[in-house]
């Protein structure tokens, strides 16, 4: 059954940047980074973001979390278009959505410990919980990512990449969102500890009932956690659709060769690419 | 018969005298015109084994155990015939071409660098060879100007004039450290590509280190699978992927999204990635049995007592034995 409204809606997005100016007087370029992207994702569901570095996909997750203001189109989360929202507004409407970002080393404060990390986003976006709520809500998260209580004592350092990546889940949990914007959260780990954070992510999904925007270029990764996928390439979404579907019978000819280009086990020796179809890149 | 192009004979490598073993007597033998790779996750000792083989470890790390270039003792060499070998029959590319390439220096003079160096050719001979290695890497003129500095390029661009500085000199083997892992994947493909047809070409060995399984599978004959410093499995590349005897080697595959097998009835909860438990061990808490005991599921009371060594699979092994380092090898399947 689909309910009446998607919990993140995306019309029209555009986001541009203005390049320099490649003389005084020359108009100033611009790099059209994404160029009218449209989607919607179902509560509970996760819809995945696939493409090569400089298609977008960043920029527009980073759109979705309100962290770049778009030149046009809306993001509507839960109905709410939030660049439309005071910055109270935004605020209060934030609690909804949370960022997991690629680097599980760069995206944790290293002065602060696991309790502070936790406890940043709780404190700026519902202020109004008090200290015995947040001991209970870091317990509460710390336990959804398979994490000791202890942990809470202790600073960024001590923790492998996956333990980080963990952290960050918690962190993102905290405020009880609806949804995800996982922006490449498993590309910096080995394959062995990619599989237990992934695991961990399905897991998280079926039991708070969470969405995920999954932004990834690991096309295996997109098709082990996705519901629906949408291949992005220079800024535009190419083709989308269930991720079953679009693995096993892409319609787009760029979808057909980023899936033939990804290299396979049992494959056996191949040539892949022949240089003679493809401009050297 | 000759003394074979590569020969690591129980390699080990220590930091400092009697220290934490960081690799652990690996042996393995290459010659020119083979493609091995090297997979494992990080930690593994994968490219601490690239940096022995080309003598650049860092001073406190102490080598022991066989390693030898056409029958040379490389450990033993002195710095001055190490310099020699380096680039002119060992030559390397690195996985970060923007970090690996001289960014005030045009490529042309980078690509050319080493045949002056080692030949002793003089400016124009060598920078002609440059353009020529250029075409041969797919960066033909005029667009691809050998007076263009690296970060006029893109990623792909940059590996290719890698490949381009690392073949320059001919050298015998070629080692490759995760050379397409910051690139996407359609430019890995045409890289990989590149780098196959360069082995073909030149006759050179080639080394391939990476984690990536499905890289491996596509471009090596041979592949040995590396875990906290040693070797845990390796053999002709289709006999190791049909069989995947060590649990880890398995394990390393079954977690991996390639491994997973995405039917379901509707209304099933999605099916969960087979996650190897735990973390590999740290160099200096290495424990004297089974390095992957701790982790492995189908780990038995032996495997907590020996450090098994590893051994033929099969009685009749042919030239390249499928090796594994297991008291209790699957029996085969890739499947779960």
């Amino acid at each position: 059954m689909r309910t009446a409204a998607p919990l993140l809606e995306v019309r029209d997005l555009v986001r541009e940047y203005p390049l320099p100016r490649p003389s005084l007087f020359a108009p100033r370029p611009v790099l059209r980074a994404v160029r009218g992207v449209s989607l919607t994702l179902a509560a509970g569901s996760s819809l995945g973001i696939v493409g090569e570095s400089g298609c977008g996909k960043s920029t527009l997750a980073r759109c979705v979390m309100g962290l770049e203001r778009p030149q046009g189109g809306q993001v509507l989360i839960d109905g709410e278009d939030i660049y439309a929202l005071s910055r109270a507004g935004l605020r209060r409407a934030r609690v909804k959505f949370q960022a997991v970002f690629q680097d599980p080393y760069g995206s944790l404060d290293p002065r602060h410990d696991v309790r502070r990390i936790l406890l940043e986003p709780l404190a700026s976006l519902q202020p109004e919980t008090g200290r015995a709520e947040h001991a209970s809500r870091i317990a509460e998260a710390l336990e959804a990512v398979g994490l000791p209580a202890e942990a809470a004592g202790r600073y960024p350092h001590e923790f492998s990449g996956g333990q980080r990546q963990r952290i960050a889940m918690a962190r993102a949990l905290i405020t009880r969102p609806a949804l995800i914007v996982a922006d490449e959260p498993v590309s910096a780990l080995d394959v062995s500890i990619q599989a237990q954070v992934l695991n961990l992510m399905m897991d998280l999904q079926e039991r708070l009932g969470l969405s995920y925007l999954f932004i990834s270029h690991d096309l295996g990764v997109v098709r082990a956690i996705t519901d629906r996928v949408a291949v992005m390439q220079a800024g535009k979404i190419v083709e989308e659709g269930p991720t079953g579907e679009v693995f096993a019978h892409p319609r787009h000819a760029y979808t057909r060769r980023l899936i033939e280009s990804a290299p396979k086990p049992f494959s056996g020796r191949r040539r892949r690419a022949r240089a003679a179809q493809e401009a050297p890149a | 018969m000759s003394a074979p192009l590569l020969e690591l004979d129980g390699l080990t490598v220590a930091l400092g005298t009697g220290g934490v073993e960081l690799l652990s007597g690996l042996s393995l033998v290459l010659e020119r015109g083979e493609r091995l790779g090297l997979v494992g996750e990080s930690g593994s000792g994968k490219s601490l084994t690239a940096l022995a083989i080309m003598g650049l470890l860092p001073e406190q790390m102490r080598v022991s155990g066989g390693l030898r270039f056409k029958g040379d003792d490389l450990p033993a060499l002195p710095e001055e015939r190490m310099r020699r070998l380096r680039g002119r029959r060992i030559a390397m590319i690195f996985q970060e071409p923007m970090t690996a390439l001289n960014p005030v220096m045009s490529i042309g003079a980078q690509i050319a660098e080493g045949r002056r160096l080692h030949l002793g050719e003089g400016r124009a001979e060598a920078e002609a060879v440059a353009r020529r290695l250029l075409d041969r890497v797919g960066l033909p003129g005029p667009r691809f100007d050998p007076g263009l500095y690296p970060h006029q390029l893109s990623g792909g661009q940059r590996q290719r004039v890698m490949i381009a500085m690392a073949v320059a000199c001919g050298p015998d083997l070629l080692i490759a450290d995760e050379p397409t892992t910051a690139l996407d994947v359609t430019v890995q493909a045409q890289i990989l590509d590149l780098l196959d047809e360069i082995v073909e070409e030149t006759g050179a060995a080639l080394l391939l280190i990476t984690h990536d399984l499905g890289v491996v599978s596509e471009t090596a004959d041979r592949i040995a699978v590396m875990y906290a410093g040693r070797i845990l499995e390796t053999g002709p590349t289709e006999k190791v992927f049909a069989r995947m005897a060590h649990p880890y080697a398995h394990g390393l595959f079954a977690a991996s999204p390639y491994g997973l097998d995405l039917r379901r009835a509707p209304g099933e909860p999605r099916p969960r990635l087979k996650a190897i438990p735990g973390m590999v061990p740290d160099p200096a808490r290495r424990p004297a049995h089974c390095v992957f005991a701790e982790r492995c599921a189908s780990v038995q009371a032996d495997c907590l007592r020996i450090s098994p060594p590893l051994k033929p699979l099969e009685a009749e092994g042919g030239r390249w034995p499928h090796l594994v380092a297991c008291l209790h090898p699957r029996a085969g399947g890739a499947a779960p």
